[in-house]
């Protein structure tokens, strides 16, 4: 059964290309805006793993990791985080978050389907 | 995979440009009140994403341009550099730099614009108090040492690294699945995989969501130590990790089973290796260990199981389906004048459901291209601020009504027009702030721009609280120009109208604001070309407003279909107000004007039997369509009253598209042409021919 990843970014580019990428590999794909909408969404779609962007409206990547970290169903799996290298700091908050990983931007498609693989096998 | 990026690169061109219009929204906004941290977090958030998004699809100026006002920008959301009208300035000059950027990608970019974006930069820096860090070429050059790795493989040397990777108990709390981590290593090359578990509590103090096991990994690869520590990465703080070259130790062969036994044994590998060392020297150039390309991992597309609230639809794409709707409704007119011939009723039925499909139809893709009209009105926020002060003036920009919805197409060719109408205004509308003072108005000007619906209209009106146009210097112009006679009267407001003339400009000199040799005539044709009209008010030393009235939409409208001497005409329904009969009386006088009696109301009406010189014999008693024209009730005499039907305006063509008190023309269900009356215009006639007898 392929296997369901969440993008969460309000770049609605970053998110196609995500999208693309991920469905191109075989896996199904759920878009969300921001964190508000992500949560909503997780609750009547399980998901194996979550892409998150850090700076969204609403609720960003930081509190989306927290939230999901909370939830029973989620402590587990892998939530990455996708940022730019001017914020290495929120690394580090990212992780304390429990993060399982990050991509940094700009990365292309080949960067991005090397690190779905190393965290979801 | 290129195709994903080249997608997603024609929807960053579309997002970034609703990022930059945000952008410039806020921080005209942000002008007014500096210390709104949410206008700073959001004007953060959408330099960041232009920044993330631009450099992923290949925009590398304006990422490297944007990094250093991101920077800045986190300074200001973190309270280290202060809101100032020099960081707005330089941060709007920024916006219409990334949106240059944005469009000219293939162009040459170098020169001006790169002279333009330092000299930002430059200002934006100082502001920081220091050199901005620029992105360090770090992670673009990472790529191409992995070229090099790569284009080495084959002939570069295998060595044996034994691996200790111990992970800290509470690694899966980071969702962070070890196995994945040794099976990435092992795909690496030849491998040995060992676990120790001595670290396991016993049963009853076990935590299943801990991790008690450690491992020693012995990797026969071509990879380097960076490479292998990479697998590690996200993990590097979660865990100890150790690794070393055997090879530095032993120029033997390690000898992977009694490795194995040892560090099962021990725990460790001694200093000394020979125990575990086979006989023969290592070859140095052993083929590479197996490295599996994961493209076998390629399985069917996923479903699809995205659900979207909304969708981007190519502009030209809604036109196309309008347009169709169009023939549909013209093609449905003749369907129900077939039947009507037929009765049938079980033809009429279906004829009937379709009718009312094709009107539900014909209403909603009407709305898919309805926008609102604040989308524009925030573009002239900064049209006004910039053109104010390069005048010198001061003048506040006053919205109102920005939620009124109105055709797309309507809009973007509505830009031009109010755009020279509002540079008017502040040229030649809103006095310097002296003489301001000195009549005792506020130092700050005012321009309005307000947009409501009236009836099948929207109603866009400019005010300005300025001089005032003064009837008598337009008059003088009129002469000086030829375009009135001496003998002439004329009202103010057909004065004011004379602004419109082609040729007629009452300042002596073009400023750099107004003076772009495009005039109001230009203004009038544009707004009438989208069967608007436009219409002066003004007040000496009061103000001007300038009234643009737009029908909702284009292409199609509810007509009543009426005739005069068996021509069919059709008058937009939403002027009507009610229909009257009225017997035709001989005695009156032809073109004088007329009144009926409704209800106690004298209401002239006009008959279009004489406007447009139609022959023959008026019928015994006329119908009257009662209208609503600038809230003034005005009747129209014709024939006969058809019914009520859609139709869809086609343009008169260059030929007849001067004829006077017609908008447009349409096509009947049975083949027949139908004129649509122009209203407004009919009035407006009428009313010039009592003021000329």
């Amino acid at each position: 059964m392929s296997r369901t990843i969440m993008t969460v970014d309000d770049s609605t580019s970053v998110r196609q290309m995500v999208s693309f990428t991920l469905q191109e590999a075989g896996y199904t794909v759920v878009e969300a805006a921001d964190g508000q909408e992500a949560l909503m969404k997780i609750g009547d779609q399980p998901v194996d793993m979550v892409l998150a962007d850090l700076n969204m409206p609403n609720m960003d990547g930081i509190t989306l990791i927290k939230n999901l970290r909370a939830k029973q169903e989620y402590k587990f799996i892998p939530l990455v985080m996708l940022t730019t290298e001017s914020q290495s700091g929120k690394k580090q908050e990212g992780k304390d978050a429990g993060a399982t990983g990050w991509i940094v931007k700009p990365f292309n498609p080949d960067q991005l389907l090397g690190v779905v693989r190393k965290v979801l096998g | 995979m290129s195709s994903a990026v080249e997608a997603g690169r024609q929807a960053f061109i579309v997002e970034a440009h609703d990022l930059l219009a945000q952008l410039e929204e806020s921080l005209l906004a942000l002008e007014e009140e500096p210390d709104n941290q949410e206008l700073v977090n959001r004007i953060f958030r959408c330099m960041h994403t232009i920044k993330g998004s631009g450099g992923m699809f290949g925009f590398d100026l304006i990422e490297s341009f944007t990094h250093t006002l991101e920077n800045t920008l986190d300074d200001v959301r973190k309270g280290a550099v202060k809101v100032t009208q020099n960081l707005i300035d330089l941060s709007l000059a920024a916006c219409d730099e990334i949106t240059i950027l944005l469009e000219g990608r293939a162009k040459n970019l170098e020169d001006e614009g790169a002279v333009r974006r330092a000299q930002i930069l430059q200002g934006i820096e100082t502001l920081q108090g220091g050199p901005g860090s620029l992105p360090t070429p770090a992670h673009s050059g990472e790529p191409i040492e992995n070229i090099i790795e790569s284009e080495q493989e084959g002939n570069s040397p295998v060595w044996t690294w034994l691996i200790t990777f111990v992970p800290e108990k509470n690694i899966f709390s980071f969702g962070t699945k070890p196995l994945l981590l040794l099976k990435e290593l092992q795909e690496m090359g030849e491998s040995r995989l060992i676990c120790h578990t001595d670290k396991l509590d016993s049963l009853d103090k076990l935590d299943p969501e801990s991790c008690y096991f450690w491992w020693h990994i012995l990797l026969e690869t071509d990879r380097s130590s960076d490479d292998i520590r990479d697998v590690f990465m996200f993990v590097e703080d979660d865990c100890r990790l150790e690794i070393k070259n055997l090879n530095t130790l032993t120029d033997r062969t390690v000898d992977f089973d009694r490795a194995e036994a040892v560090l099962r044994e021990k725990g460790r590998l001694d200093e000394d290796l020979s125990a575990v060392v086979r006989g023969k020297e290592r070859a140095l150039q052993k083929e590479t260990g197996s490295m599996q390309k994961d493209s076998d991992n390629k399985t069917g597309q996923g479903e699809d199981s995205r659900r979207v609230a909304s969708i981007r639809v190519d502009a030209e794409r809604l036109d196309i389906l309008v347009n169709l709707v169009g023939e549909m409704v013209i093609t449905q007119a003749r369907l129900r004048e077939a039947v009507d011939t037929q009765h049938d009723t079980g033809l009429s039925i279906v004829s009937e459901e379709m009718e009312r499909l094709t009107s539900e139809l014909r209403d909603i893709s009407m709305s898919m291209r309805m926008v609102p009209i604040g989308t524009m009105f925030s573009k002239f926020k900064r049209l006004v601020r910039d053109q104010s002060r390069q005048y010198g003036k001061s003048i506040d920009l006053a919205l109102n009504g920005g939620e009124t919805e109105l055709d797309k197409n309507v809009i973007e060719k509505l830009n031009d027009p109010l755009v020279h109408i509002i540079r008017n205004a502040i040229d030649h509308g809103i006095e310097p702030e002296a003489n301001r003072m000195v009549n005792g108005k506020n130092r700050k000007g005012t321009i309005t721009l307000s947009a409501f619906q009236a009836g099948a209209d929207v109603v866009i009106e400019i005010n300005d609280d300025g001089a005032g146009i003064d009837p008598g210097i337009v008059r003088a112009r009129a002469l000086e120009k030829g375009l009135i006679n001496e003998s002439d009267i004329l009202t103010d407001n057909e004065l004011y109208g004379l602004i419109f003339r082609p040729g007629f400009s009452t300042k002596k000199q073009a400023t750099s604001l107004s003076g772009r040799g495009v005039g109001m005539d230009v203004v009038k044709k544009n707004v009438e070309a989208l069967r608007g009209s436009l219409e002066v008010n003004s007040t000496k030393g009061k103000g001007t407003s300038v009234i643009i009235k737009i029908p909702l939409t284009l292409g199609i409208i509810e007509g009543l279909l009426v005739s005069i001497a068996g021509e069919y005409y059709v008058c937009p329904l939403s002027v009507v107000e009610e229909c009257i009969e009225k017997p035709y009386d001989e005695r009156s006088e032809k073109g004088a004007s007329q009144f009926i009696n409704v209800r106690g109301e004298a209401v002239p009406y006009i008959r279009l039997r004489e406007t447009f010189e139609i022959k023959g014999t008026v019928p015994a008693i006329e119908q009257i369509l009662i209208t609503k024209v600038n809230n003034e009730r005005v009747g129209f005499a014709v024939d006969e009253i058809i019914r009520e039907q859609q139709v869809v305006i086609k343009s008169l063509g260059r030929m007849y598209g001067g004829v006077n008190g017609v908008s447009g023309a349409t096509i009947m269900g049975d083949g027949s042409v139908g004129m649509i009356l122009d209203v407004q215009k009919l009035v407006s006639m009428a009313g010039s021919q009592e003021t000329n007898k």
